[in-house]
């Protein structure tokens, strides 16, 4: 009963109360990209179809949200393994004027995005979660199940890589080289 | 890429997020006080992330729309009620099994796939013909950019640097572009736009941005990095997801729009000039001038650099921004040529011009000079010029902040 509650009595009510947290989380992960959209739908497709699989080891908020994570990270694994080695237009450093206009702040809003793809999954979750959301490092090792220096040091190489990304002076490229022995260990 | 920039690699997100330790805190903020790059990235993310930042709950309505959508396409819930309903279920679902077994049998069901959600709320067809409203306004944006758009067309436009930005994130625009000095680029929900010199139009709906040309050719870059040239006659099929394009050289029912005689007109008359007029003001001139500097010493030649803006402070055209240029002389000197010695001699002449910018920035300087040799002296420093009041002290103020020198243990 208790969990009936915690969940809602029906699909959509759980879509509802735990919706809106999820599509925040997605769409401060993916930026402003339709991607959102699809993988929302993806996570309370899982959420649904394991609803009667969940123990009550954890709230169904932490539950959803980690399931959230992993779907995430796998739109992520793929969008990083379909990038080729060029930055995107998008993410040429934008002009700078009219820096406070509603267009502007959208365009370096994609163009900070389309470096962030560039990053390896964890970086790019390490960072998002960290820098833009402001979660703890302790919150997002808890919730990655990583221990705490791991994520430390996904945050310091990400801040890093995508610095460089946005100063164009890494190419993707030869980063991705570079990145594929430590992400392929970490998986 | 500057060697200069080397000394900053992968600082500038965290520099721009305050969350660096204090000498290289400093040493960024010194680079970018003379790298226009760096410091361009620094104020873009300054500028981005509180916006980034912000809350991003979905609106009821967009939240509505979605779990329509997934409840829709969820796969069969195999939730357990209660138990009672459950026993009371039984006979039912055992009739509704051999049902189902039956058919799957006819008719394997596939797994549920996430359907886009433009596609599920509303359906298109994949060839969705071109909505061209009968109505249609007509607009100038510049000289050099007219439009005709739909009552659906929405979008802000942003003329700054002869630079025309069109984010447009719904209907329909015809564009006839004249070239000249200016830009002018389109960017949808799927791609990038960017005119050559051409009559063209945009179609932006949920499904995908249509991109056909009348005249000249543009470039299209999808979202995903795909760049590509549409031709006279072409027509682009660019899916929202920015993933896939497609193109037709079939006549579009928009062609009526590239033959509308207004913007014929207006497209056929006499070009501008290419070459950007040089407004006569000297201060226009030596910003020109500066900012040539500024690229030389960022591609490594600071000396070539220093040689120009010398040659500049002699001519007798810019004899009243003398100041001006013995300043940035001197931050050459100073951060690109290591000539302390030099720079301080001219920064200390410069400290009392009667220009205030020049006289403020050539003491804060000063104290940049001395942070590189040691946070107190920098302190001191600092502490000196606030003592001098005005927009000095301000200034002061913020950079012992900035270089985080306000608790720092001093003998």
């Amino acid at each position: 009963m208790g969990l009936i509650k915690a969940f809602g009595s029906t699909d959509a009510e759980v879509v509802r109360e735990h919706g809106p947290r999820v599509y925040a989380l997605l769409r401060r992960l993916f930026g402003p990209s339709d991607v959102v959209d699809d993988v929302f739908q993806n996570v309370f497709i899982e959420v649904l179809r394991s609803r009667p699989l969940f123990a009550g080891r954890s709230s169904p908020r932490t539950w959803i949200h980690r399931i959230a994570l992993n779907v995430a990270y796998q739109e992520m694994r793929q969008q990083y393994r379909r990038h080729d080695s060029r930055l995107p237009p998008d993410v040429l450093l934008p002009e700078n004027h009219d820096a406070h206009h509603e267009a502007a702040l959208r365009q370096r809003e994609r163009w900070l995005y389309a470096a962030l793809a560039h990053l390896p999954p964890k970086q790019r979750t390490a960072v998002v979660l960290h820098d833009l959301d402001g979660r703890s490092l302790r919150t997002i090792a808890d919730d990655l199940g990583l221990p705490l220096q791991t994520v430390a040091s996904q945050v310091r190489l990400g801040r890093a890589r995508l610095s460089d990304l946005l100063a164009g002076l890494r190419d993707p490229a030869s980063a991705r080289v570079a990145d594929q022995q430590p992400d392929e260990e970490e998986a | 890429m500057s060697d200069l920039c080397a000394s900053v690699r992968g600082q500038l997100f965290a520099f721009a997020r305050a969350d660096l330790p204090l000498l290289e805190a400093a040493r960024v903020e010194a680079h970018i006080r003379r790298c226009a790059t760096c410091a361009a990235v620094v104020n873009n993310l300054a500028s981005v992330l509180p916006h980034a930042q912000r809350d991003l709950q979905p609106s009821p309505a967009k939240l509505d729309e979605l779990s329509r959508a997934i409840l829709v396409t969820r796969p069969p819930s195999n939730s357990r009620p209660f138990l009672l309903a459950g026993m009371a279920a039984v006979a039912v679902g055992v009739a509704v099994v051999v049902v189902v077994v039956v058919v799957a049998v006819a008719r394997p069901v596939p797994a549920p796939v996430p359907v886009p959600i433009a596609t599920r709320v509303e359906p298109l067809p994949v060839e969705r013909p071109i909505e061209v409203p009968l109505e249609m306004k007509r607009t100038t944006h510049s000289k050099n950019v007219e439009m005709l758009t739909s009552p659906g067309f929405v979008a802000d436009v942003v003329i700054a640097d002869a630079r025309i930005g069109v984010t447009q994130s719904a209907g329909f625009a015809v564009f006839a572009f004249r070239g000249g000095e200016e830009r002018l680029e389109i960017v949808t929900p799927a791609a990038t736009v960017r005119a050559v010199g051409t009559l063209f139009y945009v179609d932006v709906s949920a499904a995908a941005t249509l991109v056909g040309v009348g005249e000249g050719r543009v470039s299209v870059a999808s979202r995903d990095g795909t760049d590509r040239m549409v031709a006279k006659g072409e027509l682009l099929r660019i899916e929202s997801s920015g993933r896939k394009m497609s193109s037709s050289s079939s006549s579009s029912p928009a062609e009526p729009w590239l033959q509308d005689p207004g913007l014929r007109a207006f497209h056929d008359r006499v070009s501008p000039p290419a070459v950007p007029r040089i407004e006569p003001s000297s201060a226009r001139e030596l910003a020109q001038r500066l900012a040539e500097a500024a690229r030389l010493s960022g591609a490594g030649k600071a000396r070539a650099a220093q040689a120009f803006l010398t040659s500049t402070s002699k001519d007798p055209h810019f004899a009243s921004h003398a100041d001006i240029l013995g300043y940035e002389i001197a931050r050459l000197d100073a951060f690109a040529l290591d000539d302390q010695p030099a720079a301080r001699a001219a920064l200390t002449k410069l400290s009392s011009s009667p220009v205030e910018s020049v006289r403020v920035q050539a003491v804060l300087t000063t104290c940049e000079l001395d942070l590189s040799q040691h946070p107190c002296a920098a302190r001191a420093c600092l502490q000196s010029a606030e003592a001098r009041g005005g927009s000095l002290a301000a200034e002061a103020t913020r950079l012992t902040k900035r270089w985080r020198l306000q608790h720092l243990a001093c003998p």
